[in-house]
């Protein structure tokens, strides 16, 4: 089978109505696990003064708690949007503006990487209308969505480069994040599979979407069990490999 | 559209190229470089101090630098509390810190 074929290389901004309906359904979900697990987190105490203000980077001063009150109120409200009303084109439209300008408020007053991709699959969706509802919708083009599809091999691939260029594959590392319950060559074992599984995921999901999907989801179940707060990360990943599912082959 | 689409895309690979190669700019760094992180903090009683619970739960520390700055937010809040010692048994760091005037919780050590 020729590469451009085996991967899909000719149609990587084709995508499949019902792919994109779950797909924003499980990001609308994953808005609305950050809401609760910064509530859940005591994000609140950090805006009191209780806690230590943590991720605040100072580009945006730690606002009042009437505006954190608010963002979240937002956020939720848009994630909720998302996952009922997928499938209107006027609903999406509004609830992924909402969710692009608040989360870049939210990012710039306490940066976190999850915080950042949900903020980015937001403003991607902003740029072109989604009606998942169209018969053409498997016919024709989608870059702004191929946009995202990209967005996922970025993260794997740099999370991948940045774990080699920083002596990950040694273990330590993984190691120090498990309180040391690992064993050195465990540790080592361990370390070069996550590195491995990150660089392979996207080659995976185009080859084989419902296996790299799996994967995807195996993945991060075990890091949400492992790390407290990285559950919404974990579903805004699943959520954009959902978006590889194949396209319906024209004339069917 | 799709010129922009493309455009956004080279430029975010671009960006992600410079955050890898330079320390300290926000890009997808996760749990690639986390530094033992054993310390005591004890206020003038004695009595041991757990950082974590001055932290919103689910935050992992990752480096020391980070762990020091919780050590001084720790010192500004329980100043009634101080002096308090502060110790990090792998680094052989031991310190006393104040708690009185604008440097009387920064823990001064080279890393």
């Amino acid at each position: 089978m020729p590469l451009a074929e085996a991967f899909r290389l000719r149609a990587l901004e084709r995508f499949d109505a019902r792919a994109v309906t779950w797909f924003l359904r499980l990001f609308g979900a994953a808005l609305v696990v950050d809401v609760a697990t910064e509530v859940m987190a005591g994000v609140w105490l950090v805006h009191t003064g209780a806690l230590y203000p943590w991720r605040h980077l100072g580009i945006v001063p730690l606002y009042p708690r009437s505006v954190l009150a608010i963002e979240w109120a937002l956020r939720a409200a848009a994630g909720l949007a998302l996952v009922a009303g997928a499938r209107r084109v006027k609903v999406v439209g509004a609830a992924v503006r909402v969710a692009a300008l608040v989360l870049l408020v939210a990012v710039l007053e306490r940066y976190s990487n999850h915080g950042v991709l949900l903020f980015l699959i937001a403003f991607y969706l902003t740029l072109a209308p989604l009606d998942v509802t169209s018969p053409t919708f498997g016919e024709r083009d989608h870059p702004a969505l191929g946009l995202v599809r990209a967005q996922l091999a970025i993260v794997y691939v740099f999370s991948a480069v940045n774990k080699l260029t920083h002596g990950f594959a040694g273990g330590h590392s993984l190691s120090n994040l498990l309180g040391g319950a690992l064993s050195g060559g465990l540790a080592r074992a361990l370390s070069v599979v996550v590195i491995a599984t990150e660089l392979a995921l996207p080659l995976v999901l185009l080859r084989w979407p419902r296996a790299g999907l799996v994967a995807v989801i195996a993945m991060h179940v075990a890091f949400a069990a492992l790390l407290p707060g990285v559950a919404s990360f974990g579903l805004a990943m699943t959520a954009m490999a959902v978006l590889f599912a194949p396209p319906p082959r024209q004339g069917t | 559209m799709r010129s922009l689409c493309r455009a956004l895309l080279v430029l975010n690979v671009l960006y992600c190229l410079l955050a890898a190669a330079q320390e300290g700019i926000p890009g997808w760094h996760m749990f690639e470089s986390v530094e033992p992180l054993d310390h005591v903090l004890r206020d003038r009683e004695g009595r041991v101090l757990d950082v974590r619970e001055y932290l919103p739960r689910g935050a992992n520390l990752v480096d020391r630098g980070e762990l020091r700055k919780v050590v001084a937010f720790v010192c500004e809040r329980e100043r009634a509390w101080a002096p308090f010692t502060y110790a990090e048994p792998s680094t052989g760091l031991e310190v006393t810190l104040s708690g009185s005037g604008p440097k009387g919780c920064v823990v001064h050590a080279a890393r």
